[in-house]
């Protein structure tokens, strides 16, 4: 059986607009970071901007928004990782919410949450020692108020947000935060979620990651990881994540594209074929709906291709 | 549309209760058609479905049966998200073929021009025909031709999305027609192309021409475009004489007499009607009818001497605009000697590259914002013509308009937003706002600089004394454009007064500026442009490099590897248990003594009170997040982690 029935990738896609958007928020935050990096004064403002057009842009449903995944592998700086991190985290938060404020305050968090490793960093050049970790989360929360200017009452949600994202991220450390008996905030813990998968796929370190799936079951086992949110994390990418390299029975080779409608569906995303059954690429890639049509009359997945054996360029069979 | 011959009416209902394939239980005949009866069934998770059983005069006759299940398969072979998904087909116990399709709530594209009289806003009509064609043009690329394409078999659901009703059907009606000795084509004429009319094989061009006709009767309101009449079909033109040359043409193209003079395929036809979208004279339009007049009506000889976009008039990018692709809007033709439509040219650039930049369009406010107010002078001659005929600015009109602006802004800001005499102000704007609107049929559009707003050139309002902060704030926030659109009710109109009377150093708010407040208030009458976050040629230079590279590394092409790579993995790999694996971890539930338990598939859906919970959660976090910022102030100030963590 071969995948045949095919729709043609790129319809109706605006592949220059996400990733123009995309673009401008890396060369926003990396701006923001610079000036942190600087001891300058950073302005809030376009961080703001930044955030609320992310923040429009996954209303649009464009599933190129969650190809951004697949950029994680190539652009590992903070910059971008806090880019991608903020898209994901609302593509997440927009499985339950349409609130612009809050929407907004998330990705902020998001952006901004690297800012106090960034300005310990310029004392010592590069990775900090526990001693200037252990000061990270204060740091960062003074470059969010910094930032906001002469208001920082403005800034509460986004600071305390940051805050938290970079206490959680060392807790091992700094023990558990304890500043509420009602835990962390959920826009911490879910920017911290989206970061912890992001890094299993990519490390920053530059060293392999792991597949998408296997990254997305590492976090679910993670101790203290919140059911609701990795549910939610599966409705927004797919328990089979975006990007995932995957063989068909057919014996040809996929990259899933978007989740299925269906969560329970999770072995039936959308997918871009990208070669035959003999392992030849397709001059034209093929999108199928694993989803559509009963079971057996379309191929299914067969396993999922570890990411060191599919030695190409997965973005750009999403980015058609 | 002509009359049809009622076919008889088969005893479809003798078969409600009964099983199909072992799965599908017959509840409700919901209709009987040409071809086959039409029940409502459910499947065995109480799901309801369609069930379609051949019709009882028919199934002696092997071609319809054999027919009947191939057109079921060939229908879950479109290959489109939003084609109707065939579940399953088979036959009965006693020998009839049946199929069984998802059931659709919604209604057809005839049933909505029927319920609103055929009063379909014109960029309504358009996009219900874009996304049809997007189904289409992905059976197309399977090598499937409908054939038989009407406003019946176009079916919007409840959620807006467009399903292609009948794929494979359009030859079992023949033969079902002559062995009933019914008209099959009778209901379809109107739609049916030229080429079919003779009796001819339809090919993918005879389904744009079945769309054209769709178009035509969901932008008139009447019947399809009658190919059949004497003379060719009616032209768009007879009906609507000013509406847009490029639309005219559109629906021309597409009931083109012959194949080859239509659009090649459906991506074409879809271009061309994503390009009628963008036509900022369409938006907002009630009718076709009601399109301003141009310089003279439009007659059919005139369509085709329109100039390709790409050889009107081009405005080239500004030195200091971020994005210069929105503005290479097309202008307009050059008005022609005693036009009436003298509106400012910037004006009409600043709508399209509104909508260029994503304005109400699918990925709105994606695009890096764009500076309109480089616009503000393109065509100083245009601005000295007076504003007389309909559809132009008028002036002392905007001027009035603002006067009224002030008093309700001052009465917002000496009284509040709930005193009585700020809701009168606030209705005596909101009724001239109305009259303006529906006067020039169109948006009202400034330019705004520090001072004040500008149009075509004109100052229109520069407040002084306490209101001159409200241009110098929006200003300096970054606006450049704001614009009322038609449609705009009572309640915007206060809000945005609200937004406008903001004083940051007064007010008790989350934010400081204004063009959060607009973003936040989403307010859909009310549209606004804002400089974006690149403020100096070098940081626009780093964002086109990062641009450049993202592109680069997007469209490096690594498929000569694939082959190699696919070939090792089969050597060392075996077929992982990955599913088994990726559940027992994912599908974890908890029970109500907190013990963890695998819940299968069905424990990957977030349930509606989760969600409901979580997004209360979220939304709270804005006061949650207040009270701790104490507690992380202390932090901040004291340091440094270890009492970094407040208790």
């Amino acid at each position: 059986m071969s995948a045949t029935p095919s729709l043609p990738p790129g319809d109706s896609l605006d592949v220059d607009g996400v990733l123009g958007l995309y673009a401008c928020a890396i060369t926003t935050v990396g701006s923001f970071y610079e000036s942190v990096a600087h001891a300058d004064v950073p302005s809030i403002v376009p961080i703001k901007r930044v955030a609320e057009r992310l923040a429009s842009a996954t209303a649009s449903g464009s599933p190129l928004l969650r190809a951004i995944l697949t950029l994680a592998v190539a652009r590992r700086d903070l910059p971008a990782r806090a880019v991608q991190s903020a898209v994901l985290a609302l593509l997440v938060a927009r499985e339950v919410s349409d609130n612009r404020t809050a929407l907004s305050r998330l990705a902020e968090a998001a952006l901004m949450a690297d800012s106090g490793s960034v300005l310990l960093a310029r004392s010592t050049g590069g990775s900090l020692p526990d001693r200037l970790q252990a000061e990270v989360p204060a740091k960062t929360a003074t470059v969010c108020l910094t930032a906001s200017g002469a208001t920082p009452d403005l800034a509460q949600v986004r600071t305390t947000t940051a805050f938290e994202v970079a206490w959680l991220e060392r807790s091992a450390l700094l023990g558990p935060l304890k500043s509420s008996a009602m835990g962390p905030l959920l826009g911490a813990r879910l920017i911290v979620m989206v970061r912890a998968l992001l890094s299993r796929i990519a490390p920053q370190g530059g060293e392999p990651g792991l597949s998408p799936p296997d990254a997305l079951r590492s976090v679910a086992q993670k101790p203290g990881s919140d059911p609701v949110l990795v549910r939610l994390l599966v409705a927004a990418i797919g328990a089979v994540p975006v990007g995932t390299v995957v063989e068909l029975d057919t014996g040809e080779w996929a990259v899933v594209a978007a989740p299925p409608a269906d969560p329970t569906r999770m072995d039936q995303p959308r997918i871009r074929v990208v070669t035959d059954t003999k392992g030849r690429a397709r001059e034209q890639l093929v999108e199928l709906d694993l989803a559509v049509g009963p079971r057996g009359s379309l191929p299914s997945i067969q396993r999922i291709v570890p990411p060191g054996k599919a030695r190409f360029n997965v973005a750009a069979a999403l980015f058609v | 549309m002509k009359g049809s011959r009622d076919v008889v009416e088969s005893p479809g209902k003798a078969r409600i209760g009964s099983v199909l394939g072992g799965r599908w239980q017959l509840v409700g005949l919901l209709g009987s058609g040409l071809v086959s009866h039409v029940y409502e069934a459910v499947d065995e998770t109480g799901g309801r479905v369609v069930a379609c059983l051949l019709r009882d005069e028919l199934v002696a006759d092997s071609e319809l049966r054999e027919g009947f299940v191939a057109a079921g398969r060939e229908a879950a072979q479109v290959g489109h998200a939003d084609s109707v998904r065939v579940l399953g087909h088979g036959l009965t116990d006693d020998g009839y073929p049946f199929v069984v399709s998802e059931l659709l709530e919604g209604e057809t594209f005839a049933k909505l021009v029927q319920r609103r009289r055929g009063r379909l806003y014109p960029a309504e009509a358009l996009r219900l025909v874009r996304d049809a064609l997007d189904v289409v043009a992905a059976a197309h690329a399977n090598g499937m031709v409908h054939g038989d394409l009407t406003p019946d078999r176009l079916f919007i659901t409840d959620r807006g999305t467009i399903k292609v009703l009948g794929f494979g059907i359009a030859a079992l009606r023949r033969r079902a027609a002559e062995l009933l000795e019914v008209d099959t084509v009778a209901d379809a004429e109107s739609y049916r192309a030229p080429e079919q009319q003779r009796g001819g094989t339809a090919v993918a061009q005879s389904d744009l021409f079945a769309l054209g006709a769709v178009l035509y009767t969901l932008l008139t309101g009447s019947d399809g475009a009658d190919p059949g009449a004497r003379g060719g079909p009616r032209s768009l033109v007879t009906f609507a004489p000013t509406a847009p040359p490029s639309l005219l043409k559109l629906v021309e193209r597409a009931l083109a007499p012959t194949p080859d003079e239509r659009f090649p395929d459906a991506r074409a036809m879809r271009a061309a009607v994503d390009q009628a979208l963008m036509l900022p004279e369409l938006l907002n339009l009630r009718s076709l009818q009601d399109a301003p007049a141009r310089a003279t009506p439009a007659p059919r000889s005139d369509v085709s001497r329109e100039p390709p976009l790409s050889h009107r008039n081009t405005l080239p990018a500004p030195p200091d605009s971020e994005q210069g692709a929105p503005f290479s809007a097309a202008l307009p033709r050059p008005s022609a000697p005693g036009n009436g439509s003298g509106r400012h040219a910037a004006v009409r650039v600043a709508e399209r590259a509104a909508l260029r930049a994503g304005w109400r369009g699918g990925l709105a406010d994606t695009m890096p914002a764009i500076d309109l107010n480089v616009l503000a002078d393109v065509d100083p001659a245009s601005a000295q013509r007076p504003a007389r005929a309909r559809g132009e600015l008028d002036i002392d009109g905007l001027r009035e308009l603002f006067a009224r602006l002030e008093r309700a802004l001052l009465s917002k800001i000496a009284h509040g937003a709930e005193h009585a005499k700020t809701a009168r102000e606030v209705r005596a704007l909101c009724e001239h706002t109305d009259e303006l609107l529906a006067s020039t049929r169109t948006a009202l559009y400034w330019n705004v600089n520090e001072k004040g707003f500008t149009t075509a050139g004109k100052s229109v309002w520069q407040p002084e004394g306490e209101l001159a902060r409200v241009p110098a704030r929006l200003f300096s926030d970054g606006v450049r454009l704001l614009a009322l659109l038609p449609g705009l009710e009572r309640s915007e109109l206060g809000r945005l007064v609200d937004i406008l009377a903001y004083d940051p150093d007064t007010a008790a708010s989350q934010e400081d500026d204004l063009v959060t407040l607009l973003w936040q208030a989403a307010l859909p009458h009310v549209m606004h442009h804002a400089v974006g976050p690149f403020v100096d040629q070098e940081a626009r230079a780093r964002f086109e490099q990062e641009k450049r590279e993202t592109l680069a590394l997007v469209r490096f092409d690594t498929s000569f590897q694939l082959e190699d790579c696919w070939q090792q993995a089969r050597d060392d790999t075996s077929p992982a248990q990955w599913r088994e694996s990726l559940l027992l971890v994912l599908g974890q539930r908890r029970n109500e003594d907190g013990q963890t338990f695998v819940g299968g598939r069905a424990a990957l859906r977030v349930d509606p009170a989760e969600r409901e919970a979580t997004a209360a959660r979220l939304a709270s976090e804005e006061r949650v997040g207040t009270a701790r910022f104490e507690a992380v102030l202390r932090a901040a100030d004291s340091n440094p982690g270890k009492d970094g963590n407040s208790s």
